[in-house]
């Protein structure tokens, strides 16, 4: 049947990608915009991307049946529209106006595909922009003329602001000017009047297949089916290319191979083998060279479908901007970000994880870093404070830094809150870097005041997880009067890795490679014991050991003669991993361990290696976090050693 | 055979809904444009039997693409998908050769219903 109603679900991850680009987009638009506030005067290119963006939310929306995130797009379109037309100045109030409005936009953009609650306050603003855009909307016939009534109506702000006999209420109007044109002049081409009877009656039925569709999408959102949409990316058509390209080749390859073997069988089972032996020679060359082929082939596939998972990390950064503006804003502050590196591509998975640590990062930039205008004045230093965020590769990591010439980290601040805390004794000398590692402890802050825009409890320790989680490290640089640099190093996916194959009683394990410092040989001699545990010295470095066999209670043999040492370094912390052989560096892909083996101290997860067998990945974050916190070895008696 | 669509709008979820209807009632999505630039360029190259067009876009809005594929082929069937409020343009694009409109948002059977009047 024609009227069958069509699977609106299918478009919703569509429209969610969709609408945060353009959300984005206005985002990015009104920063621009609010730069011409002075000159009163709009630049019109960017009052035109503005409109186009949000109409171009409203038909997606309407189309949809989200009717709220349709109303709002429809109200600021409205005044996107004032400020084009010039009918309304451009101010700091209307640019407000659309950042609030943006902002509600996001939130109803959420409620609708199931995300989150509906936003508070909405009708409130609402409320206020009708209030706002009728000054100007009485002398005018802009979009809608009936917007500011529905609000005053009292009805939920924006909802159902084209029903169905407005539309037909429109078209009969297109109709009659349409008619009236004929009838004035001749037009071009012959127009096809487009429904005069048939509209109403056409568009009868609907109402009710309307109300069944959104009250089924109702439904589904209250199942919470929304919320599990699956995750899309858009993918750049060049890099899916090469990726079908690459397929292709795997594919003739194979058949090439299949031939092969088919002839050899054919040979090897001959009676006449003895004759055919001299073929055999060449063909089994060629099966090598061809499965040589076919494996760098399918390396390069592996490259290419990683290459496809990867995002610019400019999808993260371009909320920054807005952020930093409203954070100065709120804090007194003059702050300009300067973004390089936006290009910088990373696995969208981590791209997904990153944003929240660097808008903390940001956030306490403009809050603690940057001083005020005045007192900036009084150092010599320009009014206006930067902060540079930077992302750029190196190896197989990509490099994020956030830098302000801000005051730097207070390190007397520090270690009077440390004492305060008793997380240091008064007498205790640690270095510099040994302060700056404090910031890291939970609930630590050496604001004086726990202020609305960074001190939302959550401190750098959370920051510093989050990176950690995603197998990152996370660094700060400080000095005093200079300001702060935070660098976050992280790999670019998390799916594969170069890992070192060790072997401990009878098991393999993969070390990743990236924590991997290096590895050797010691003689027994040369290990100590330090309150009751193992240590060695490395280049006058202490390094604690921990031996797999025992963390895992493997049981065998301890070798009486020497220890086979991986060293893994993590910020700075060593230790040494004691294991029985090295078996060698491998690309393994990474494989999650279910839930129904639960999360194992010590181990992050598993994976198969060429001949099938499995290997577990050990988890070199927890194992140093263990070596140096579980007791075993404290920083006090390393500075007593 | 089936008729050829080319669709234009700039919004994604728009030209999939449409595609989508289009292509389960038999007619063939040759193409898809999301400005008038592109509408202009895909038009010559896949001579479709219709078109939906979008009436704002960046790059090139819809109305001046309509006139230049109408000065391109005078025999161009084009359908404008419009939003309310925008009486003055439609009529406009009509006077330019556009052969019918649909609102937005519109249902299924309306699109369907229009092209094929269009196409008759």
């Amino acid at each position: 049947m024609s009227d069958e109603p069509f699977d609106k679900e299918e478009f919703v991850a569509y429209f969610r990608d969709e609408a945060e680009e353009l959300l984005q987009q206005i985002d990015g638009d009104l920063l621009r915009l609010e730069e011409f506030v002075d000159s009163g005067q709009a630049d019109p290119e960017i009052v035109n991307s503005l409109f186009r963006a949000l109409h171009t939310i409203k038909g997606s929306s309407g189309m949809l049946g989200f009717t709220e995130v349709q109303g709002l797009a429809h109200k600021l379109e409205n005044l996107c529209d004032l400020l084009r037309k010039e009918r309304m100045p451009l101010s700091e109030g209307s640019v407000e106006f659309l950042f609030s409005g943006r902002d509600f936009l996001t939130d109803l953009v959420q409620a609708a595909i199931g995300q989150s609650a509906p936003p508070s306050g909405l009708n409130e603003f609402t409320g206020r922009l009708d209030q706002f855009v009728a000054i100007y909307n009485e002398t005018s016939n802009v979009i809608e003329g009936k917007a500011p009534d529905r609000g005053e109506g009292g009805s939920p702000a924006g909802s159902e602001p084209m029903n169905e006999a407005e539309i037909a209420a429109f078209e009969a109007e297109i109709e009659r000017m349409l008619a009236e044109a004929a009838a004035t002049a001749t037009p071009a081409a012959p127009v096809v009047p487009a429904e005069s009877a048939p509209a109403p009656a056409a568009a009868k039925p609907a109402p009710a297949r309307g109300n069944g569709e959104s009250a089924d999408a109702k439904k589904g959102a209250a199942q919470g089916k929304r919320s599990s949409l699956a995750q899309t990316i858009r993918v750049d058509i060049d890099r899916l290319d090469a990726l079908l390209n690459l397929v292709g080749e795997l594919v003739i390859n194979r058949t090439r191979i299949s031939d092969i073997a088919t002839t050899l069988g054919r040979l090897m089972g001959d009676r006449a083998l003895n004759a055919s032996i001299g073929l055999i020679g060449p063909l089994s060359k060629d099966l090598a060279d061809s499965a040589a082929l076919l494996a760098r082939t399918t390396n390069e596939i592996q490259e290419s479908i990683m290459k496809v998972r990867m995002v610019p990390i400019g999808q993260v950064f371009d909320r920054f901007p807005r952020t930093v503006r409203d954070v100065a804003k709120a804090r007194g502050k003059e702050v300009q970000l300067q973004i390089s590196g936006a290009d910088t591509d990373l696995d969208k998975t981590i791209v997904d994880e990153v944003g929240e640590p660097l808008m903390h990062l940001l956030r306490n930039c403009v809050d603690h870093g940057i001083e005020a205008p005045d007192e900036r004045e009084r150092q010599g230093k320009p009014r206006m404070g930067t902060i540079a965020l930077n992302a750029y590769h190196e190896g197989n990591q990509i490099i994020i830094e956030i830098s302000d010439d801000g005051g730097g980290i207070n390190l007397d601040k520090v270690r009077a809150k440390a004492i305060k805390n008793g997380l240091i004794g008064t007498e205790d000398r640690l270095t510099d870097r040994e302060l700056i590692e404090l910031i890291f402890t939970p609930g630590f802050s050496t604001a004086e005041e726990v202020s609305d825009v960074s001190g939302r409890g959550v401190g750098m320790d959370v920051v510093k997880r989050n990176i950690t989680k995603l197998k990152g490290i996370f660094d700060v640089d400080s000095a005093p009067g200079q300001g702060t640099r935070f660098t976050i190093k992280l790999p670019l996916t998390l799916a594969i890795i170069q890992a070192l194959l060790v072997r401990v009683v009878d098991e393999l394990y993969a070390i990743p490679l990236d924590s991997v410092i290096e590895s050797q040989r010691v003689e027994m001699p040369d290990v100590r014991t330090v309150h009751g545990s193992e240590v060695i010295t490395l280049r006058g470095q202490v390094v604690p050991l921990l031996r797999i066999a025992d963390f895992f209670e493997l049981g065998g043999e301890r070798d009486p003669e020497k220890v086979m040492i991986v060293i893994v370094g993590l910020q700075g912390r060593q230790v040494g991993l004691v294991v029985d052989s090295f078996e060698g560096e491998q690309e393994i892909v990474i494989k999650p361990l279910s839930d129904v083996v639960g999360r194992i101290p010590g181990i992050s997860g598993a994976t198969i290696l060429g001949n099938g067998s499995i290997s577990l990945i050990i988890d070199v974050h927890s194992l140093v976090s263990d070596a140096y916190a579980g007791g075993k070895v404290t920083r006090a008696e390393f500075s007593g050693v | 055979m089936s008729k050829k669509v080319l669709i234009v709008d700039d919004a994604v979820v728009m030209r999939m809904m449409i595609k989508g209807i289009l292509s389960k009632h038999g007619y063939e999505v040759v193409g898809e444009a999301q400005n008038g630039v592109e509408a202009v360029d895909k038009y010559k190259q896949l001579q479709p039997d219709l078109v939906t067009m979008d009436m704002v876009m960046p790059e090139m809005d819809g109305i001046t693409a309509v006139r230049q594929i109408m000065a391109m082929d005078p025999n161009a069937k084009i359908i404008m998908c419009t939003s309310m409020g925008q009486q003055a343009l439609v009529v406009e694009a009509i006077q330019a050769g556009a052969k019918s409109f649909i609102t937005k948002p519109f249902q299924p059977p309306k699109i369907l219903e229009t092209i094929s009047k269009v196409l008759a």
